[in-house]
């Protein structure tokens, strides 16, 4: 089962604005919006039923090592995902889904969230083929938000403090003569801070600061997965935007690195804060 | 990806030599390096004046490797005056010189209290200020071709750039009358007549050669495509824009050229009479003033959308001087609650989707045809201004002449007919923000 602390993945690695492309066997017209990161976007077959097995294929721009996919809110409940092998699709080895191992590759009958999430052993290929028979609802479209190719950079073992997860539409407000505003609002974008307070400085922490050091150090943008793959009442009484499964910003660590030591004590526990704005490119 | 500015200096060996390029960067303050401006047309109501921004480089010569040629420890042995600067923008993928330049000795100053030195920075075309012509140098009945060439290709300008004949295609060549009145004057103030009378503009390219060539865009390079915060597939790369107008300022109706004048009554009755009054003495030719009037009339008397747009060097780095670009900057498209967003193609008409919300006061069509006309680099944000001006100079051009682009706009609705079934683009399925109702071909 995947340990379900905060996750950091590479940015995506079939983005429609890095020159990859992606073809379906019905809504062709809509498949790329499938990998443009536009959660007002989605692909959509076109009359489909749950009698009908429709096709989404992803050329990447280059080939790839991956090792995750995310798909992110669609409405499927039996479909499968494989990989392209020297022309053949064939299925990933080791494969562990939000509930634990899956034999057999990425193939799902009876799915019943709005977003997926695998790891596997890593595979390099060019293309991507998944295959969708039956939704959620029966016989409706099949649609898809977001499909997500990407590698791990690492998850947490603690939990530190998440902060001021904030989802800014940045306004244009004028006041008109009445008095009135006039509000417009703007593409919206995500921020969060994390918090590591009086963290262990052995194993059971340390590897975060590490991880938290790299990012820091990364020029290009990443991903972060606050729910981690948790969902349910189980986990969160009610899951906030920001930490549902769907949610899974590019982001960009945008302060300093500031560390110490509980009070500058270098065997205390540690201390780092850390805040995240969602970036483009 | 990381980027840094950095700088170098290449010392006189003599008077007439240089030796090798030595890096300052380590000198520079990080805020020391203002805006570096290169660009032609500047002025609302200027045509034709180009501009190559100087700069002054703020430094701080911690051992005095930076000091004048009296000092033992510089490497300015032969003197700082004339010394070359360049300034290169550096990425992961590689370097991009964005600014070439002399430093001018009469302008440097020390601040003993800081310990900062402030050398002013001369653009190349600086020796184009500071020569002149001389009394001959232009024979009447040179064209303005050859007369470029005899004005540009001297000592004192080919010591520090590259004259190259070849590179020089003005967009109105013909005969000079009287070549007196270019004498003793500034090369830069002679070179800005020649260019505005023959619709021309002048560069320097990054290789220090001197290009002079018509005011059309230059459609052997490649566009450079530029995207809103609201672009469909999510590819924003666009910082700001700037100053948007639809280049009414800058029509001229009438062009009076030494008294001879060329008038667009239908222009002038559209969009007003306003002329411009231009003097050139060393034209008596009523013909040839006539010509220059008329050239010009046709590429100022149509107004042209005019911006700026401020992206990350990163992306601007590659950019010339005339190079054509895309601005796909469409209005903010939010589905209807609980709805998807409607695809032509794939929604069906009278179906479940409703028709999403379009939020926002304007919008740039990618099919509308952009030139740069300056670029400026702030290297302390790592941004650069591109000013732009729609290309063309008639109502009808000013777009990418691409297959399948049609403009919304041109066809009236209830009277075009939605194309049918068919194999060519016009056939192909729409996106919204861009339906083909009523789809008109490019010629």
């Amino acid at each position: 089962m995947i340990s379900g602390q905060i996750k950091f993945f590479d940015k995506s690695r079939c983005l429609y604005a890095d020159g990859s492309s992606a073809t379906a066997s019905s809504g062709n017209a809509s498949a790329n919006f499938a990998l443009d990161r536009n959660t007002n976007t989605y692909w959509r077959s076109v009359s489909s039923n749950d009698t009908v097995t429709e096709t989404f294929q992803i050329t990447f721009a280059s080939n790839q090592t991956l090792s995750r996919i995310l798909l992110l809110d669609h409405n499927w409940k039996q479909f499968t995902v494989k990989y392209d092998l020297s022309g053949v699709w064939t299925d990933f080895a080791s494969v562990v889904g939000l509930d634990g191992a899956l034999g057999g590759g990425i193939s799902e009958t009876a799915f019943a969230d709005d977003s997926a999430y695998y790891e596997f052993t890593p595979v390099t290929t060019g293309k991507i083929l998944i295959t969708v028979t039956k939704t959620q609802t029966a016989n409706q479209d099949k649609y898809l938000n977001q499909a997500i190719v990407t590698t791990e950079l690492g998850t947490l073992v603690g939990y530190p403090n998440v902060k001021d997860v904030t989802y800014q539409a940045f306004p244009r407000i004028q006041k008109v003569l009445s008095g009135k505003d006039i509000v417009q609002k703007s593409e919206q974008g995500f921020q969060c801070k994390l918090d590591f307070s009086n963290y262990p400085p052995d194993s059971n922490g340390s590897p975060d600061f590490d991880l938290m050091a790299s990012l820091f150090d990364r020029d290009d943008n990443f991903m972060i997965w606050l729910c981690g793959g948790r969902r349910g009442s189980t986990y969160f009484k009610y899951a906030l935007r920001g930490f549902r499964l769907r949610d899974c910003p590019t982001v960009q660590m945008v302060t300093p690195l500031s560390v110490n030591y509980t009070e500058n004590v270098y065997i205390n526990p540690l201390n780092l804060s850390c805040e995240f704005h969602e970036a483009i490119g | 990806m990381s980027f840094r500015y950095r700088v170098y200096a290449t010392p006189r060996v003599s008077d007439t030599a240089y030796g090798a390029e030595v890096d300052i960067s380590d000198y520079v303050q990080n805020v020391g390096i203002k805006n570096i401006i290169r660009g032609f047309d500047s002025g609302d109501y200027d045509v034709g004046i180009y501009v190559f921004g100087d700069i002054d480089l703020v430094c701080y010569d911690r051992d005095g490797k930076l000091s004048d040629e009296f000092d033992s420890r510089t490497i300015f042995r032969s003197g700082r005056d004339l010394a070359k600067i360049r300034v290169v923008f550096s990425a992961a993928d590689g370097d991009t010189t964005t600014f070439n330049g002399l430093i001018t000795e009469s302008a440097t100053r020390d601040d003993f209290l800081s310990g900062l030195r402030t050398f002013r920075v001369l653009s190349q075309d600086s020796v184009i200020r500071t020569a002149y012509v001389t009394g001959g140098q232009v024979t009447a009945g040179d064209t303005c071709t050859a007369a470029i060439k005899k004005i540009l290709n001297v000592p004192m300008i080919t010591k520090v750039l590259t004259f190259d004949l070849a590179q020089i295609s003005v967009g109105l060549d013909f005969t000079i009358d009287d070549p007196t009145a270019f004498e003793n004057r500034s090369v830069k103030d002679v070179m800005t007549e020649i260019l505005t009378a023959t619709s021309s503009v002048m560069i320097i390219d990054s290789t220090g050669t001197i290009v002079v060539r018509s005011r059309t865009e230059d459609q052997s390079r490649p566009t450079l495509n530029l995207y809103g915060k609201s672009d469909i597939f999510a590819r924003e790369n666009i910082v700001a824009i700037q100053n948007y107008n639809t280049g009414w300022n800058r029509i001229f109706t009438s062009f009076s050229v030494n008294g001879q004048v060329a008038t667009s009554s239908a222009f002038a009755t559209g969009y007003g009479f306003r002329q411009k009054t231009l003097t050139f003495k060393w034209i008596t030719s009523n013909a040839t003033a006539l010509l220059v009037a008329t050239k010009l009339l046709n590429q100022f008397s149509v107004p042209k959308i005019e911006l700026q747009v401020q992206i990350a060097t990163q992306i601007a780095k590659g950019v010339k001087l005339l190079d054509r670009v895309s601005i796909n900057y469409p209005l903010r498209i939010k589905p209807a609650a609980g709805s998807f967003l409607p695809v032509v193609g794939i929604s069906k008409i009278g179906g479940s989707d409703l028709l999403p919300s379009t939020v926002g006061q304007i919008s740039i069509s990618p099919a509308i045809a952009f030139k740069v006309t300056e670029i400026q680099d702030d290297p302390s944000q790592f941004l650069t201004t591109l000013k732009l001006r729609q290309v063309g100079s008639t109502t009808s051009d000013g777009f990418f002449n691409v297959a399948g682009n049609a403009i919304v706009g041109f066809a009236i609705v209830g009277q075009a007919v939605i194309s049918g079934v068919g194999t060519g683009p016009e056939y192909n399925p729409a996106y919204v923000g861009g339906a083909k109702v009523g789809f008109t071909k490019v010629a």
